[in-house]
């Protein structure tokens, strides 16, 4: 009896091995571990190169960062465009969507060319609007010298090649913003928006106190995501920039990038990806709470 | 039943527009066209450009007619040094390699862990699962250095199996194929492992082509990811004939430089193009997977 159940338990451990195994082996080795590792190496110091001769230094690499000003400058580059990024890209993806929620073919159309950025990698959007943005060659200046203005510097002066890293992850990631807008968008009954109607609310009155209300699951959705791609930025610097002109495109990940990898210190890289990770987590459940109470 | 089906639906889809449009319509389609220029004319002019010599790029680009979006004078000349000299062709096979062999084993292994979680039974089972999920908050980025010295340790430096093992035990695609599962009948199962079929047989004779839409949601969202992916395959492959065509196409721009045009116009071209006929011809699936992350979320 005792003996059959054994092997009853034991048939059902190989079933779920077999078909869990894998899956768990991998997440082990290539996820939850090295979110352990980094905890551990963010307290060492050591060169890339030689990672086996390692020093436990304590938390001398946060102390390190705290009066660090690249990695300040760093955090205040990836806070503003993150700021840049939910102020400007949500309303305009919300007024597309609006706009182009309908089911009619043209529509549609439209909605699958606003989408198509997305599909394109960042390494190609940054080479070719690193072609675009040219001061002398570009497409941009094309334009604007043909509507009579003088043409701008973009990404070769301080104050401007923040915001054009912006317009560009705009024009990049609008339209999935957009179709996620729009799924929340045709998830709402309509019977509330004619209700509202029927009771003589305008237009904007039954965007206002319907449809945005009834929306809220989505768009806390939107701000968390938002929040977090925006942190994630690496590429526009790493192919446009390098962090420049002066710093003024120091992502905080190609901070961490340079520290690791061109510099050989990952015990420090380590450190600003802890800070890093921490951030994250932090502003996307305090987004999440906030938000969330907001509706109820 | 099938035209009651049918009536229903163009009911349900009719009225938003009429309510929430105070603009009238002729104004919407120039609208309308307005944003789709905006989104399609920077495409439109690197594929047109790209097949232009340097000298009529820059003639044609300031200022903006007609011709700066028509390749007249065209020549290939530029997809012969984006092929040639810098041996791109090498890394769209390299690309393909990785991309293709990611969705077959992704696929396989959380089909597999999306069967554990649907249809067995196991203690921690359910923590577990948090855990899994709770690994899709910690960004790629903050654990890239443990990456790189656990993929190091393991021998993988430098081969094309580093940059897509880490990637295919895949929480989100876990999540996906689970709700997959748990939305086919349990009945369905049941009477098989009633007539003595094993779980394997279940799983796979009549669990798996019950979500086939899912799976093809899953698919082609990981070759995206994949052929899109730029920072693991730059710090994980360093060998000029492994690498990858986002990396090469990176290494076409050289920041502080002046750009060499025709490369990147002709790189930005060849990359793009394999992954924009699969948008166009699978955008449904595409589509579905980005809006139905965000119900979940």
């Amino acid at each position: 009896m005792s003996k059959a159940r054994t092997k009853a338990r034991y048939s059902r451990f190989t079933t779920v091995a077999g078909f869990l195994g894998p899956f768990l082996v991998l997440l082990v080795v290539f996820r939850l571990i090295p979110i352990a590792e980094v905890a551990l190496t963010s307290l060492q110091q050591f060169n890339l190169l030689r990672p086996d001769d390692r020093v436990f230094i304590g938390a001398d690499n946060f102390v390190r960062l705290a009066s660090d000003h690249r990695f300040l400058k760093s955090m205040r580059v990836s806070a503003t465009f993150v700021v840049g990024m939910l102020v400007l890209q949500i309303p305009l993806a919300l007024a597309l969507a609006l706009a182009l929620r309908g089911s009619q073919r043209g529509i549609r159309r439209i909605r699958t060319i606003v989408f198509s950025p997305v599909t394109m990698s960042i390494v190609v959007v940054t080479a070719i609007w690193r072609l675009l943005l040219d001061p002398a060659n570009g497409i941009f200046n094309g334009v604007l010298e043909r509507l009579g203005f003088e043409g701008l510097d973009f990404i070769t002066s301080t104050s401007q090649a923040l915001p054009s890293l912006m317009l560009m992850i705009i024009w990049y990631q609008v339209g999935f913003t957009m179709i996620l807008f729009v799924a929340g968008l045709q998830a709402i009954p309509t019977v509330y928006s004619e209700a509202a109607a029927v009771d003589g609310a305008g237009p904007w009155q039954r965007f206002r106190f319907v449809t945005l209300p009834l929306l809220s699951r989505t768009t806390v959705f939107v701000v968390v995501i938002i929040t977090i791609f925006s942190f994630q930025q690496f590429a526009p610097a790493y192919v446009m920039t390098r962090g420049g002109p002066s710093d003024s495109t120091l992502f905080v990940v190609y901070y961490l990038y340079q520290q690791a990898f061109s510099f050989l210190d990952p015990g420090y890289a380590s450190a600003i990806a802890v800070v890093f990770l921490a951030t994250v987590l932090g502003v996307s459940l305090l987004q999440r709470r906030v938000l969330s109470e907001g509706d109820a | 039943m099938a035209g009651l089906k049918r009536i229903r639906r163009r009911k349900a889809e009719q009225p938003p527009m009429r309510l929430s449009a105070p603009v009238p319509g002729y104004l919407r389609v120039a609208l309308g066209i307005a944003v789709a220029l905006v989104f399609i004319a920077p495409l439109w002019w690197v594929v047109a450009a790209s097949f232009k010599p340097q000298f009529a790029i820059f003639r044609d680009a300031s200022p903006v007619t007609a011709a700066t979006f028509l390749p007249f004078d065209a020549t290939l000349d530029n997809y012969r040094e984006v092929f040639g000299r810098l041996g791109m062709g090498r890394a769209l096979i390299n690309s393909t390699i990785v991309a293709v062999s990611q969705v077959i084993l992704t696929l396989v292994l959380c089909s597999t862990g999306a069967y554990a979680f649907s249809r067995l039974r196991f203690p921690g089972q359910r923590v577990l699962f948090v855990i899994i999920l709770g690994t899709l908050l910690v960004p790629f980025e903050s654990i890239l250095i443990p990456m790189y010295l656990m993929a190091s340790r393991l021998g993988l430096g430098d081969m094309l199996p580093a940059v897509f093992l880490p990637e295919i035990a895949s929480a989100f695609g876990l999540f996906l194929l689970r709700q997959a599962f748990d939305d086919v009948p349990r009945e369905l199962d049941d009477a098989a492992l009633v007539d003595g079929a094993s779980h394997f047989r279940v799983f796979f004779d009549v669990l798996l082509p019950n979500i086939k839409p899912a799976l093809a949601t899953l698919s082609v969202i990981t070759f995206l990811w994949s052929w899109n992916g730029f920072l693991w395959p730059l710090v994980i492959i360093q060998r000029p004939e492994l690498q990858l065509i986002q990396v090469a196409l990176a290494q076409t721009v050289v920041p502080g430089e002046l750009p060499n045009w025709g490369a990147i116009l002709g790189g930005a071209t060849i990359a793009t193009v394999p992954v924009l006929i699969l948008f166009l011809l699978l955008q449904r699936y595409i589509v579905q997977g980005s809006a139905g992350s965000a119900m979940k979320g």
